[in-house]
Protein backbone atom coordinates (compact mmCIF):
# COMPACT_ATOMS: atom_id res chain seq x y z
CA UNK A 1 0.00 0.00 0.00
CA UNK A 2 0.90 3.73 -0.52
CA UNK A 3 1.92 5.63 2.24
CA UNK A 4 -0.83 8.40 1.74
CA UNK A 5 -3.44 5.43 1.73
CA UNK A 6 -1.82 3.76 4.60
CA UNK A 7 -2.11 7.75 6.41
CA UNK A 8 -5.74 7.70 5.54
CA UNK A 9 -6.55 4.24 7.39
CA UNK A 10 -4.70 5.51 10.72
CA UNK A 11 -6.46 8.79 9.73
CA UNK A 12 -10.00 6.80 10.16
CA UNK A 13 -8.99 4.53 12.89
CA UNK A 14 -7.55 7.97 14.44
CA UNK A 15 -10.51 9.56 13.76
CA UNK A 16 -9.24 13.01 12.38
CA UNK A 17 -9.64 12.39 8.76
CA UNK A 18 -11.53 15.54 7.33
CA UNK A 19 -14.95 15.25 5.81
CA UNK A 20 -12.69 14.98 1.64
CA UNK A 21 -10.01 12.76 3.60
CA UNK A 22 -12.91 10.75 4.53
CA UNK A 23 -14.42 10.64 0.93
CA UNK A 24 -10.91 9.15 -0.27
CA UNK A 25 -11.06 6.76 2.10
CA UNK A 26 -14.46 5.57 0.77
CA UNK A 27 -13.16 5.25 -2.64
CA UNK A 28 -9.99 3.28 -1.23
CA UNK A 29 -12.22 0.77 0.59
CA UNK A 30 -14.47 0.35 -2.23
CA UNK A 31 -11.54 -0.02 -5.20
CA UNK A 32 -9.09 -1.98 -3.14
CA UNK A 33 -9.29 -5.48 -1.52
CA UNK A 34 -5.98 -4.57 -0.04
CA UNK A 35 -6.90 -1.80 1.81
CA UNK A 36 -9.83 -3.75 3.55
CA UNK A 37 -7.75 -6.74 4.33
CA UNK A 38 -5.20 -4.14 6.10
CA UNK A 39 -7.90 -1.86 7.77
CA UNK A 40 -9.20 -4.89 9.45
CA UNK A 41 -5.68 -6.10 10.47
CA UNK A 42 -4.77 -2.65 11.90
CA UNK A 43 -8.08 -2.59 13.77
CA UNK A 44 -7.25 -6.14 15.13
CA UNK A 45 -4.54 -4.23 16.61
CA UNK A 46 -6.69 -1.61 17.59
CA UNK A 47 -9.24 -3.46 19.61
CA UNK A 48 -6.41 -5.28 21.29
CA UNK A 49 -5.00 -1.97 22.42
CA UNK A 50 -8.55 -0.63 23.27
CA UNK A 51 -9.21 -3.72 25.69
CA UNK A 52 -6.30 -3.70 27.34
CA UNK A 53 -6.40 0.22 27.48
CA UNK A 54 -10.21 0.01 29.27
CA UNK A 55 -8.48 -2.29 32.08
CA UNK A 56 -6.31 0.83 32.74
CA UNK A 57 -8.28 2.95 34.83
CA UNK A 58 -5.44 4.74 35.94
CA UNK A 59 -3.40 5.59 32.28
CA UNK A 60 -1.35 8.39 33.68
CA UNK A 61 0.64 6.33 36.81
CA UNK A 62 1.41 4.02 33.47
CA UNK A 63 3.30 6.68 32.31
CA UNK A 64 4.75 7.79 35.74
CA UNK A 65 2.86 10.62 36.16
CA UNK A 66 0.28 11.43 38.85
CA UNK A 67 -3.62 10.88 38.47
CA UNK A 68 -5.65 13.44 36.29
CA UNK A 69 -8.82 12.51 38.63
CA UNK A 70 -6.68 14.23 41.38
CA UNK A 71 -5.45 17.57 39.54
CA UNK A 72 -7.91 20.31 40.45
CA UNK A 73 -9.58 22.34 37.18
CA UNK A 74 -8.30 25.22 36.48
CA UNK A 75 -11.36 27.36 37.96
CA UNK A 76 -11.49 25.91 41.23
CA UNK A 77 -7.76 26.88 42.03
CA UNK A 78 -8.09 30.00 40.58
CA UNK A 79 -11.43 30.69 42.83
CA UNK A 80 -9.18 29.41 45.53
CA UNK A 81 -6.18 31.37 44.95
CA UNK A 82 -8.46 34.50 45.01
CA UNK A 83 -10.32 33.88 47.62
CA UNK A 84 -7.21 33.75 49.83
CA UNK A 85 -5.47 36.62 47.82
CA UNK A 86 -8.47 38.55 48.88
CA UNK A 87 -8.58 37.52 52.58
CA UNK A 88 -4.87 38.26 52.49
CA UNK A 89 -5.59 42.07 51.68
CA UNK A 90 -8.36 42.39 54.02
CA UNK A 91 -6.04 41.15 57.03
CA UNK A 92 -3.07 43.55 55.43
CA UNK A 93 -5.08 46.56 55.59
CA UNK A 94 -6.59 46.08 59.05
CA UNK A 95 -3.13 45.96 60.50
CA UNK A 96 -2.35 48.60 58.78
CA UNK A 97 -5.34 50.56 60.54
CA UNK A 98 -4.90 49.11 63.74
CA UNK A 99 -1.28 49.87 64.00
CA UNK A 100 -2.01 53.44 62.62
CA UNK A 101 -5.30 53.95 65.06
CA UNK A 102 -4.53 52.00 67.94
CA UNK A 103 -2.45 52.58 71.05
CA UNK A 104 -1.13 50.11 73.33
CA UNK A 105 -3.23 50.04 76.16
CA UNK A 106 -2.06 51.63 79.37
CA UNK A 107 -4.32 49.37 81.94
CA UNK A 108 -2.08 46.59 80.39
CA UNK A 109 1.30 46.92 81.52
CA UNK A 110 1.84 43.28 82.42
CA UNK A 111 0.97 42.41 78.71
CA UNK A 112 4.59 41.75 77.17
CA UNK A 113 5.47 39.43 80.13
CA UNK A 114 2.16 37.75 79.52
CA UNK A 115 3.07 37.12 76.41
CA UNK A 116 6.32 36.51 76.82
CA UNK A 117 5.35 33.64 79.41
CA UNK A 118 2.61 32.24 76.78
CA UNK A 119 5.61 31.74 74.50
CA UNK A 120 7.42 29.63 77.34
CA UNK A 121 4.60 27.65 78.16
CA UNK A 122 4.67 26.70 73.87
CA UNK A 123 7.77 25.78 74.66
CA UNK A 124 7.57 23.26 77.04
CA UNK A 125 5.45 21.34 75.20
CA UNK A 126 6.30 18.50 73.46
CA UNK A 127 4.54 18.50 70.33
CA UNK A 128 4.32 15.26 68.05
CA UNK A 129 3.60 13.72 64.90
CA UNK A 130 -0.21 12.56 65.10
CA UNK A 131 0.78 8.47 64.49
CA UNK A 132 -2.36 8.13 61.90
CA UNK A 133 -0.74 11.03 60.07
CA UNK A 134 0.84 9.41 57.15
CA UNK A 135 4.48 10.14 56.38
CA UNK A 136 4.42 10.15 52.45
CA UNK A 137 2.03 12.82 52.23
CA UNK A 138 4.29 15.28 54.18
CA UNK A 139 6.94 16.78 52.12
CA UNK A 140 9.19 17.82 55.13
CA UNK A 141 8.65 14.24 56.21
CA UNK A 142 12.07 14.25 57.67
CA UNK A 143 11.23 16.77 60.39
CA UNK A 144 8.18 15.07 61.00
CA UNK A 145 10.63 12.75 63.83
CA UNK A 146 11.69 16.28 65.49
CA UNK A 147 9.25 18.45 67.76
CA UNK A 148 8.49 21.19 65.82
CA UNK A 149 8.89 23.89 68.80
CA UNK A 150 12.10 23.61 70.15
CA UNK A 151 12.18 23.25 73.76
CA UNK B 1 -37.75 -26.09 44.88
CA UNK B 2 -38.96 -29.34 42.67
CA UNK B 3 -36.69 -31.55 40.87
CA UNK B 4 -38.07 -29.75 37.66
CA UNK B 5 -36.98 -26.44 38.59
CA UNK B 6 -34.08 -27.65 40.02
CA UNK B 7 -33.15 -29.00 36.38
CA UNK B 8 -34.15 -25.72 34.58
CA UNK B 9 -32.03 -23.60 36.99
CA UNK B 10 -29.34 -26.18 35.97
CA UNK B 11 -29.79 -25.44 32.39
CA UNK B 12 -30.09 -21.72 32.15
CA UNK B 13 -26.89 -21.70 34.16
CA UNK B 14 -25.45 -24.09 31.58
CA UNK B 15 -26.79 -21.58 28.58
CA UNK B 16 -25.18 -18.63 30.69
CA UNK B 17 -22.02 -20.40 30.64
CA UNK B 18 -21.58 -21.94 26.94
CA UNK B 19 -23.05 -18.03 25.55
CA UNK B 20 -19.91 -16.21 28.06
CA UNK B 21 -17.58 -18.72 27.07
CA UNK B 22 -18.09 -18.38 23.40
CA UNK B 23 -18.85 -14.69 23.69
CA UNK B 24 -15.18 -14.66 25.41
CA UNK B 25 -13.71 -16.27 22.67
CA UNK B 26 -15.14 -14.04 19.72
CA UNK B 27 -14.97 -10.94 21.50
CA UNK B 28 -11.75 -9.25 20.30
CA UNK B 29 -12.35 -10.72 16.75
CA UNK B 30 -15.95 -8.14 17.10
CA UNK B 31 -14.63 -5.77 18.50
CA UNK B 32 -12.01 -5.83 15.54
CA UNK B 33 -14.76 -5.30 12.81
CA UNK B 34 -16.97 -3.20 14.97
CA UNK B 35 -13.45 -0.95 15.42
CA UNK B 36 -12.53 -0.86 11.44
CA UNK B 37 -16.12 0.68 10.74
CA UNK B 38 -15.81 3.83 13.64
CA UNK B 39 -13.29 6.06 14.91
CA UNK B 40 -14.65 6.54 18.46
CA UNK B 41 -14.12 4.21 21.05
CA UNK B 42 -17.34 5.13 22.54
CA UNK B 43 -19.17 4.47 19.41
CA UNK B 44 -17.63 1.11 19.65
CA UNK B 45 -18.82 0.55 23.12
CA UNK B 46 -22.07 1.51 22.37
CA UNK B 47 -22.67 -0.89 19.02
CA UNK B 48 -20.46 -3.87 21.18
CA UNK B 49 -23.24 -3.52 24.05
CA UNK B 50 -25.71 -3.95 21.61
CA UNK B 51 -24.23 -6.99 19.89
CA UNK B 52 -23.59 -8.62 22.76
CA UNK B 53 -27.36 -7.65 24.28
CA UNK B 54 -28.66 -9.22 21.10
CA UNK B 55 -26.59 -12.33 21.28
CA UNK B 56 -27.78 -13.25 24.52
CA UNK B 57 -31.57 -12.53 24.08
CA UNK B 58 -30.96 -14.57 20.81
CA UNK B 59 -28.78 -17.51 21.82
CA UNK B 60 -31.57 -19.97 21.95
CA UNK B 61 -32.08 -19.96 18.79
CA UNK B 62 -28.82 -20.82 17.63
CA UNK B 63 -28.73 -24.52 17.07
CA UNK B 64 -24.84 -24.97 16.33
CA UNK B 65 -22.65 -23.48 18.59
CA UNK B 66 -19.70 -24.12 15.93
CA UNK B 67 -21.55 -21.48 14.28
CA UNK B 68 -21.46 -18.87 16.75
CA UNK B 69 -18.77 -17.14 15.39
CA UNK B 70 -20.46 -16.52 12.09
CA UNK B 71 -24.01 -15.94 13.72
CA UNK B 72 -22.52 -13.01 16.12
CA UNK B 73 -20.34 -11.06 13.32
CA UNK B 74 -23.90 -11.45 11.36
CA UNK B 75 -25.52 -9.53 14.52
CA UNK B 76 -22.83 -7.49 14.69
CA UNK B 77 -22.94 -5.86 11.19
CA UNK B 78 -27.10 -5.79 11.74
CA UNK B 79 -26.40 -3.82 14.65
CA UNK B 80 -23.47 -1.88 13.01
CA UNK B 81 -25.72 -0.70 10.01
CA UNK B 82 -28.72 0.31 12.77
CA UNK B 83 -25.66 2.35 14.49
CA UNK B 84 -25.28 4.01 11.28
CA UNK B 85 -28.47 4.99 10.09
CA UNK B 86 -28.96 6.50 13.45
CA UNK B 87 -25.68 8.37 13.55
CA UNK B 88 -24.71 9.15 9.85
CA UNK B 89 -26.56 12.44 9.51
CA UNK B 90 -24.03 14.13 12.38
CA UNK B 91 -20.86 12.03 12.15
CA UNK B 92 -18.40 10.67 8.97
CA UNK B 93 -19.59 6.68 9.07
CA UNK B 94 -18.71 4.41 6.46
CA UNK B 95 -21.56 3.54 3.56
CA UNK B 96 -23.47 0.91 4.03
CA UNK B 97 -21.67 -1.31 1.16
CA UNK B 98 -18.43 -0.49 2.68
CA UNK B 99 -19.62 -2.27 5.88
CA UNK B 100 -20.84 -4.62 4.06
CA UNK B 101 -17.90 -5.56 2.29
CA UNK B 102 -16.02 -5.54 5.55
CA UNK B 103 -18.13 -7.82 7.59
CA UNK B 104 -18.41 -10.06 4.53
CA UNK B 105 -14.22 -10.41 4.01
CA UNK B 106 -14.16 -10.26 8.26
CA UNK B 107 -16.27 -13.27 8.62
CA UNK B 108 -13.88 -15.24 6.19
CA UNK B 109 -11.18 -14.45 7.98
CA UNK B 110 -12.02 -15.61 11.45
CA UNK B 111 -9.24 -18.03 11.78
CA UNK B 112 -7.03 -15.23 10.82
CA UNK B 113 -8.24 -12.83 13.07
CA UNK B 114 -7.47 -15.80 16.37
CA UNK B 115 -3.96 -16.20 14.67
CA UNK B 116 -3.49 -12.36 14.34
CA UNK B 117 -4.69 -11.66 18.07
CA UNK B 118 -2.67 -15.04 19.41
CA UNK B 119 1.06 -13.03 18.10
CA UNK B 120 -0.44 -9.61 19.17
CA UNK B 121 0.08 -10.89 22.70
CA UNK B 122 3.66 -11.96 21.97
CA UNK B 123 4.96 -8.82 19.76
CA UNK B 124 3.27 -6.41 22.14
CA UNK B 125 5.73 -7.67 24.88
CA UNK B 126 8.19 -7.35 22.60
CA UNK B 127 7.71 -3.38 22.55
CA UNK B 128 9.68 -1.29 24.32
CA UNK B 129 7.66 -0.89 28.01
CA UNK B 130 7.20 3.06 27.56
CA UNK B 131 5.79 2.90 23.78
CA UNK B 132 3.21 -0.07 25.30
CA UNK B 133 2.49 2.19 28.31
CA UNK B 134 1.60 4.93 26.11
CA UNK B 135 -0.63 3.60 23.72
CA UNK B 136 -2.21 1.29 26.27
CA UNK B 137 -2.64 4.77 28.23
CA UNK B 138 -4.23 6.56 25.07
CA UNK B 139 -7.11 4.01 24.86
CA UNK B 140 -7.69 4.13 28.67
CA UNK B 141 -11.89 5.40 29.43
CA UNK B 142 -12.10 8.85 29.68
CA UNK B 143 -8.58 9.87 28.28
CA UNK B 144 -8.48 11.72 25.05
CA UNK B 145 -5.45 12.06 23.21
CA UNK B 146 -5.46 16.44 23.28
CA UNK B 147 -5.17 15.94 27.54
CA UNK B 148 -2.84 13.17 27.39
CA UNK B 149 -0.78 15.11 24.78
CA UNK B 150 -0.61 18.46 26.93
CA UNK B 151 -0.20 16.60 30.02
CA UNK B 152 2.91 14.46 28.07
CA UNK B 153 4.22 18.44 26.96
CA UNK B 154 3.82 16.85 23.37
CA UNK B 155 1.81 17.98 20.27
CA UNK B 156 -1.82 16.11 19.49
CA UNK B 157 -0.49 15.41 15.54
CA UNK B 158 2.81 13.86 17.32
CA UNK B 159 0.74 11.52 19.54
CA UNK B 160 -1.26 10.29 16.71
CA UNK B 161 1.52 9.89 14.69
CA UNK B 162 3.26 7.78 17.63
CA UNK B 163 0.45 5.72 17.62
CA UNK B 164 -0.08 4.84 13.81
CA UNK B 165 3.47 3.87 13.90
CA UNK B 166 3.11 1.53 17.15
CA UNK B 167 0.19 0.28 15.40
CA UNK B 168 2.11 -0.43 12.27
CA UNK B 169 5.22 -1.87 13.97
CA UNK B 170 3.15 -4.43 15.82
CA UNK B 171 0.82 -5.01 12.79
CA UNK B 172 4.43 -5.94 10.83
CA UNK B 173 5.34 -8.17 13.23
CA UNK B 174 2.46 -9.67 13.86
CA UNK B 175 3.13 -10.89 9.94
CA UNK B 176 6.67 -11.69 10.38
CA UNK B 177 5.27 -14.17 13.54
CA UNK B 178 2.55 -15.62 11.48
CA UNK B 179 4.87 -16.12 8.52
CA UNK B 180 7.47 -18.03 10.30
CA UNK B 181 4.62 -20.61 11.67
CA UNK B 182 3.25 -20.36 7.96
CA UNK B 183 6.99 -21.82 6.82
CA UNK B 184 7.05 -19.15 5.02
CA UNK B 185 10.65 -17.13 4.80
Amino acid sequence: MKPHELDLLHGHLNGTLSEADFGGLQALLRASAEARRTLRALATVDAKLQALGSLNTMPMQLLGMPALSRARPLYQWLAWSSMAAAAACVALALMGTLSTHVKPSPSRPDLAAEIRSSQNAIGRLSVKPPSLFPVWASPTAALLDQPRIPQ
Amino acid sequence: MTAVDQNETTAARDTREDFLRLYTRHELALRAFVRACLPHAADVEEVLQEVSLVAWKKFATLEDSTRFARWAFLIARYEMLKFRRAKARDRLVLDEDIVDRLAEEGMEEAPLRREQLEALDHCLEKLPRDRRNLAIAAYAPETSIRGLAARLGRSEGSLYQLLARTRLELLRCVERALAREGGQP
